[in-house]
């Protein structure tokens, strides 16, 4: 179940930041600070935009970052932040984003059945316009609940 | 069967979130096909009859005509649509 994984304490709302960069760090964070990646993992992240773009904007105005799978992730892992304004990708025809989506792999394929349930939620209109407009956490939880 | 890539920077997030959407799409297709996920750099020379991709990478595959961008990686309609697109110009479907 997604809800197992993407939990209260994995989830941050009202995220002020003002670049890109600034998203990934905190998206990042999230992952660190609940010692499911290393530090490393962040400029990791960070390289893979530099390196190819914001490609991994899955669904207008929400990204989702993710590294090199290998050793600095501890285990399949995603986190979400919701930011309070938008930031935008200056050097990429000024791409929005309004959330991002941290996710750690350790292989190819241990997440399978993880990525599904995410790809279900981000079909999930509710879950798109909450994360999106700033919605509150325990909506956003709610909806996760499903998944 | 088909042999179809999707392909992302790294191949281990979004191509195979991509290759998700579109083995729905290709099921609502009724077209039988192998999906493989992969990156950038090993796709360089790898044999396929089509690759899916977002529109990101449009630049990366200009020289290629088998190749289908998408702008919303979970949408299936979209996907869909544009794999039915390429299919019956193909004389596939």
């Amino acid at each position: 179940m997604l809800s197992e994984i993407l939990t209260e304490e994995m989830i941050v709302c009202d995220v002020v930041v003002s670049t890109w960069r600034e998203a990934v760090v905190a998206v990042g964070e999230v992952l660190v600070n609940k010692n499911k990646v290393k530090q490393d993992f962040i400029r990791s992240m960070i390289e893979v935009i530099e390196e190819f773009g914001p490609y991994m904007i899955l669904v207008p105005e929400i990204a989702f970052f993710h590294g090199k799978p290998g050793p600095n992730v501890y285990e399949p892992c995603l986190s979400l932040i919701v930011l309070k304004e938008p930031v935008f990708f200056s050097e990429y025809d000024n791409q929005k984003i309004t959330c991002a989506i941290g996710f750690g792999a350790i292989d190819n394929e241990s997440h399978l059945k993880m990525l599904m349930n995410l790809s279900e939620l981000l079909q999930d209109q509710k879950f798109v316009d909450a994360v999106t407009n700033n919605g509150c956490k325990n909506d956003i939880l709610e909806i996760i609940k499903k998944y | 069967m088909l042999k179809v890539i999707t392909v992302c920077g790294l191949g281990v997030g979004s191509s195979l979130i991509l290759k998700m959407t579109c083995e729905k799409a290709f099921k609502q297709l009724n077209t039988k096909v192998n999906i493989e996920h992969w990156d950038m750099g090993t796709v360089k020379g790898m044999n396929f009859d089509l690759l899916v991709t977002t529109e990101a990478f449009r630049k990366n595959f200009a020289e290629l005509d088998n190749v289908v961008y998408v702008k919303n990686m979970v949408d299936v309609n979209e996907t869909r649509e544009k794999l039915e697109v390429y299919l019956k110009g193909k004389e596939l479907i």
